[in-house]
């Protein structure tokens, strides 16, 4: 019987191990995200200050190569809506993996104390 | 029992809580002791990182400044790789393309470019300061908690000697 229960928590260990190790990357992969955020937002501020007679380039490989401010303005819009989706997709995900791994921390405590329980008796 | 509710706390980390640290065993404090550590690391690399780019910053102003009128056409070196420059003259005093991120460049007068620069020192030194003063804090919170754990674990030796005492008691009174 507790062999039975030893593998349980076993299993249990390994799985909570498996979605903290998911969260962790999770997390990082977040802040990576934030961090592209802000710098697309500082040359979203910059390119609404532009003239419009101010001259934009792209670099493309080893290349600036020239563009209208008003595509690289909206290039650069489009990817701030974007990033911003996937932040709010992994913070979901996050949440979720977050619940998952408490509601594995109750199980497991529960299953040390069964097994406690069945060693003293 | 108190790997699981470590467990929990740690996912937690992200919601602040009021605990009070004397309430916490010498085990919790040894975690928040870590904890705190690898945050205040974390915080002086990234300010350094901001000095680092302040003077990066600093130093493109510099040589904005060195495009003065005379510099027209003299001779500059130009890298086309790592190794290799092709001698040019310096045609354009007027304009430099500065990198504004993520692979945009703007053509902006030196002027344009100096304000660029200054305003970025300026958020630069903001961020440092308020990175400065977040780490004021931690350690302020770290030095508090040390003496928090100096002073249990002078409580738990003085428990161990009282024990110790009761036994050796214990053990001349069932001689005696």
């Amino acid at each position: 019987m507790s062999a039975e229960q030893r593998k349980a928590l076993e299993a249990q260990t390994m799985a909570l191990q498996s979605v903290q190790s998911e969260i962790a990357t999770l997390v990082g992969n977040r802040q990576k995200l934030e961090s592209q955020l802000q710098e697309n937002e500082l040359v979203d501020k910059e390119f609404k200050i532009l003239d419009d007679s101010a001259r934009v380039y792209k670099m493309i490989g080893p290349v600036l190569v020239l563009q209208e401010k008003a595509e690289a303005g909206a290039n650069v819009e489009k990817r701030l809506e974007f990033i911003r989706d996937e932040i709010s997709r992994a913070d979901q995900r996050i949440e979720q993996l977050t619940k998952d791994q408490e509601k594995k921390s109750v199980e497991i405590f529960k299953l040390q104390m069964e097994l406690q329980g069945v060693n003293k008796a | 029992m108190s790997s699981a509710s470590t467990t929990a706390a740690n996912a937690n980390n992200g919601k602040t809580q009021t605990i009070n640290l004397e309430d916490l065993p010498l085990a919790q404090l040894q975690k928040i002791k870590a904890q705190l550590e690898e945050e205040l690391n974390g915080l002086t690399g990234a300010f350094s990182q901001m000095k680092q780019a302040q003077a990066a910053f600093r130093e493109c102003k510099g040589c904005i400044d060195a495009l003065t009128p005379e510099s027209l056409d003299k001779t500059i070196m130009i890298p086309l790789t790592n190794s290799l420059y092709v001698p040019g003259k310096l045609s354009n005093i007027e304009n430099v393309v500065v990198d504004v991120g993520t692979g945009y460049y703007v053509e902006k007068s030196k002027d344009d470019a100096i304000s660029y620069y200054d305003a970025k020192i300026e958020y630069v030194q903001n961020n440092a300061k308020t990175i400065q003063d977040t780490v004021e804090q931690k350690q302020a919170s770290y030095r508090g908690l040390l003496e928090i754990m100096q002073y249990k674990l002078t409580q738990q030796q003085q428990q161990q000697k009282q024990q110790q005492g009761a036994g050796k008691q214990a053990a001349t009174d069932s001689r005696a």
